[in-house]
């Protein structure tokens, strides 16, 4: 079983971007829980989600407190403190940021980081509300646990067409970055 | 087919395919997604039903109520103080023995004010006279829904369908949602015989003195208890048409274990889960699924083999123990059970807990009740 949690503020997407996760990954074929932790729902407050995917069903209802992957969607101090919570040394951080890769190793106490640029995606991506499924396409180019296809068949899924048009523009991008 | 949804549009979307003529609810967090969908669903011209926004839960579930009188399908749902807030009309429902059918997210109860799952609020409402069921995952939530509609309709008695709070109604899972081809098969439009109807005045629910009233509380007590039969012959015919296996209860584990943990709800996935991670050859999880009617000989067969008994419960009757450890004690004689009052209020149960739990139930020397922290 792989456990992913997904770190970030109210309004950025994260309950929506664990959804399409997981439905991409049960497209893939396998098996797939996505869960909030649940909250009084604010905006700009500190939101997590739970992600597990596995080739059997998935029975245990816990959250997830030593994930394999962690995805930061701000990069604000407050979040980077409760994102590197029960981190095992093998966890792989995916962090959108426009800070360098040696400030967040200091900060998140690990080697084991991708930066997803924030300067890049945000130059490329006029609309921030589609900017959570370009981090999604980048964190599976990188991890391969699924395809771009799956997570566009997901985003279509999930949304209206025009809403579905800008995210399936955005995965585009977030899959072609270049590793940081 | 298998998709992947949310709970609550599960829930929501197997209403919708089970068709019910009128639909009333007050939103209340964590059952918010579904009538959310529900109202969607209508307002996008994809149901019949008639949507009718309340004040408040009282309001609902008397729409519910007198609906279901004039001899239509009806649905509602709710949560924790909404539920509290139905109380009149939920032992209403009950006596006057009218199928309503009402799904609630399980969720802590106030003061102090917690919108998490536990589940004091529908325990609370285990002497109402409605039959309950709890589910272990979102796909038996969705097919106890379309159990408890036929069972309700066959019997004249309510059903109350519990999913986890967030756990379930939150959680985005793969689930196949029943069709409704297949629910026409399963579950006949509802005809009954008694009925409102202005072309044929009657009263329901009338003033029955004291020469009568113990003798119709009698009969309800009795048709509860009676019900195990037309449940257990439905989850049959369920299984026939859908392919899924439906029990009031469900023992997993070794043969001849020396420990069985009981409890109800989704809180059975992660036990499942530890026992396997384990590799545990003495203890077993049996799962209720029917609170009411509580199969009562199915239970003392399945723990007969067993020397120590657990029972995990997300409620506590104050003052002297978990519900349903009382619920369990009164089938069971000679066995130390041990009462684990755990999860209240959102608490998280994790594999250490159920570790915890097996530990605790082996080391006691007594009864006793113990408040699990972690």
């Amino acid at each position: 079983m792989i456990e992913i949690r997904l770190h970030g503020l109210g309004g950025q997407g994260i309950v929506t971007a664990a959804e399409i996760l997981a439905t991409a990954f049960f497209y893939e074929g396998n098996f797939a829980q996505a869960v909030p932790l649940f909250g009084v729902e604010r905006r700009g407050a500190p939101v997590e989600a739970f992600i597990r995917e596995d080739k059997k069903i998935i029975r245990l209802r816990s959250q997830i407190y030593n994930p394999d992957k962690i995805i930061i969607f701000s990069d604000h101090q407050l979040i980077l403190d409760i994102a590197q919570i029960g981190a095992k040394p093998t966890t792989e951080f995916f962090v959108y940021s426009d800070k360098s890769k040696e400030e967040l190793s200091q900060k998140l106490k690990t080697k084991n980081i991708f930066v997803i640029s924030k300067n890049e995606l945000e130059k490329n991506i006029k609309n921030v509300r589609v900017i959570n499924t370009a981090i999604l396409s980048y964190f599976i180019s990188q991890t391969k646990l699924a395809s771009l296809s799956s997570i566009n068949k997901a985003i279509k899924n999930k949304f209206s067409s025009e809403i579905a048009t800008s995210n399936i523009e955005a995965t585009k991008i977030g899959f072609q970055m270049t590793k940081k | 087919m298998k998709t992947i949804l949310e709970g609550s549009r599960a829930v929501a979307t197997t209403i919708k395919n089970i068709a019910p003529a009128v639909i009333s609810a007050y939103p209340i967090t964590p059952q918010t997604h579904i009538v959310e969908n529900l109202a969607k669903f209508k307002a996008d011209g994809l149901a019949d039903f008639e949507y009718v926004i309340t004040e408040s839960e009282f309001a609902a579930i008397s729409i519910v109520q007198g609906a279901v009188a004039t001899g239509v399908r009806a649905y509602t749902a709710t949560s924790s103080q909404g539920l509290l807030m139905m109380s009149e009309a939920i032992f209403n429902i009950a006596g006057m023995r009218l199928p309503v059918v009402m799904t609630c997210a399980n969720r802590a109860i106030s003061a102090p004010i917690n919108i998490y799952n536990d589940q004091q609020d529908a325990l609370t409402f285990r002497d109402a006279g409605w039959l309950m069921f709890f589910a272990e995952d979102v796909q038996e939530a969705c097919d106890l829904h379309v159990l408890a509609y036929k069972v309700a309709e066959k019997l004249s008695l309510p059903v109350m369908v519990n999913m986890d709070g967030f756990i379930l109604t939150h959680v985005v899972e793969p689930v196949d949602i029943p069709e409704t081809k297949n629910i026409k098969k399963f579950l006949p439009p509802y005809q009954p015989e008694i009925y409102l109807d202005p072309k044929n005045p009657l009263t329901l629910g009338a003033y029955v003195g004291p020469q009568d009233y113990l003798e119709m509380r009698q009969a309800l007590h009795q048709d509860i208890i009676d019900s195990e039969k037309t449940i257990l012959e439905e989850m049959k015919n369920f299984q026939n048409i859908f392919g899924r296996k439906l029990s009031m209860v469900e023992y997993f584990g070794p043969k001849n274990p020396e420990t069985i943990i009981v409890a109800m709800g989704s809180v059975i996935g992660t036990i499942r889960e530890a026992l396997d991670e384990f590799k545990n050859k003495t203890v077993g999880v049996l799962k209720i699924t029917a609170l009411r009617p509580l199969a009562d000989k199915q239970i003392i067969k399945l723990l007969n083999s067993a020397k120590n008994i657990a029972i995990l419960d997300k409620s506590i009757s104050l003052g002297t123990e978990g519900i349903l450890a009382t619920e369990i004690r009164r089938t069971i004689k000679d066995k130390k059970i041990i009462s684990f009052v755990a999860g209240l209020g959102g608490r998280d149960i994790k594999i250490e807990t159920i570790k915890n739990i097996i530990k605790l139930t082996e080391e006691a020397k007594e009864e006793k009740t113990i408040f699990l922290r972690e």
